[in-house]
């Protein structure tokens, strides 16, 4: 076989080189193929090329992990900070050990979205923001939840101080006294909850 | 549900079940593809949920072909409407390319992904990235598409022709014009790093 016209051989040949790759080419194509691939050096580095080409389309394919936002707080590397390990980490480390715990937060939150009073420090978008991503959360986001944490544990101390200075009737609805009895103790456990949670992390 | 059983499972509807099986086993490379559009992380695990929960409502009216095959077709079609259509969304009330650019600016993921402390050899990557973005946003919408269905898809030219209302022949003409547009694009860039 002549190499003079190589180049251009394999210029003609580049469509077929390119369904070799996905292995979309016919019986009688693919012998062609091969027979050039197996002279032509050309041909094979156009094969080579292709095959850089597709792993850099499928590198820049590759999602990322929102780490840190906005872009101005970030340190270097912009506002995406890609590191896959540590995100995975963080999930399972997070979601180990918060099964019960997301469960006990998202009670939380409903919970104090409806007790929590209007002049309350905490908003509602302030605890529901942090968590309506659980699965994406980074170093400064575990911190912010955190605090916040701690911050709903004595919003529920609070709550629970204004449950015990109800003004309950002298003659006591039977009803009421268990309703209240049921809401304490809810508090507790969770108050309980959510102070395991932020003595670990402290 | 083993693959065995999702293969003879043809001309039937899939179970809930099922869908869900085809949707873990293939939600990562719809995640992709959607990214490879969007550029963007969230709105790709967005759309690649949504294109499942459309798939659910849509499955049971085809009943034709191998049922895996008939989810990947649907599915990545849904992918790529949705892309297309929450493209055409953003760019009328801003524009997406000024984002787009920025995010990619702001967030290279090779050179990000890759370990290392050699400054300038992540400034090439970073370059060769950049390169690569460029250049498939600017081919025509076919070609790129027709590329990364088969790239971060996986899929077979004849599912590509079917997505992209097109023909086999037509869809290994664009894919062969993309991988060349792009291998002229890093030329071009002194970035090729197959030598020639």
């Amino acid at each position: 076989m002549s190499h003079r016209a190589d180049p251009e051989t394999c210029e003609l040949l580049g469509s077929l080189l390119s369904a070799q790759r996905d292995g979309e080419l016919d019986p009688a194509e693919m012998e062609t193929v091969n027979r050039y691939l197996e002279t032509s050096p050309s041909c094979r580095q156009t094969l080579a090329a292709f095959a850089q080409i597709d792993e850099l389309v499928f590198a820049v394919s590759s999602p990322r992990e929102p780490a840190c936002e906005p872009a101005n707080e970030c340190g270097p590397g912009g506002p995406y900070r890609v590191d896959q390990s540590r995100a995975s980490q963080l999930r399972t480390k997070f979601f180990t050990r918060g099964g019960s715990l997301a469960a006990a937060a998202l009670v939380l939150i409903a919970l104090t979205l409806t007790a929590i009073p209007p002049d309350s420090s905490v908003t509602g978008d302030q605890i529901a923001l942090p968590l309506t991503e659980l699965e994406w959360i980074s170093d400064e986001q575990e911190a912010s939840q955190a605090r916040l944490l701690k911050t709903m544990e004595l919003e529920l101390r609070a709550l629970k101080l204004q449950l015990a200075n109800l003004d309950v009737p002298t003659d006591p609805d039977a009803d009421f006294a268990e309703e209240n009895q049921r809401i304490r103790a809810k508090l507790n456990a969770l108050i309980d909850k959510v102070h395991q949670f932020t003595k670990t992390e402290s | 549900m083993t693959e065995p059983a999702l293969e003879s499972a043809d001309s039937r509807s899939l179970s809930v079940d099922e869908m869900a099986d085809l949707y873990r086993r293939y939600a990562p490379q719809g995640t992709r593809y959607a990214f490879s559009m969007l550029r963007n992380t969230s709105d790709a695990e967005d759309i690649t949920q949504d294109a499942f929960c459309r798939l659910l409502s849509t499955q049971n009216s085809e009943a034709d072909g191998n049922a895996e095959g008939r989810f990947r077709r649907l599915f990545f079609a849904s992918i790529r409407n949705l892309c297309i259509d929450r493209i055409r969304a953003a760019r009328r009330h801003r524009n997406i390319s000024f984002e787009s650019s920025r995010e990619a600016v702001a967030n290279p993921p090779i050179a990000a992904q890759r370990d290392t402390s050699d400054g300038v050899t992540a400034k090439n990557i970073q370059r060769i990235e950049t390169c690569v973005v460029a250049a498939l946003e600017d081919m025509p919408r076919n070609w790129s598409d027709a590329l990364k269905l088969k790239i971060n898809g996986e899929l077979s030219y004849a599912e590509i022709a079917n997505i992209l209302n097109s023909t086999h022949a037509q869809v290994r003409t664009w894919i062969y014009r993309a991988r060349r547009r792009l291998e002229t694009a890093l030329d071009k860039a002194g970035l090729n790093m197959v030598s020639k």
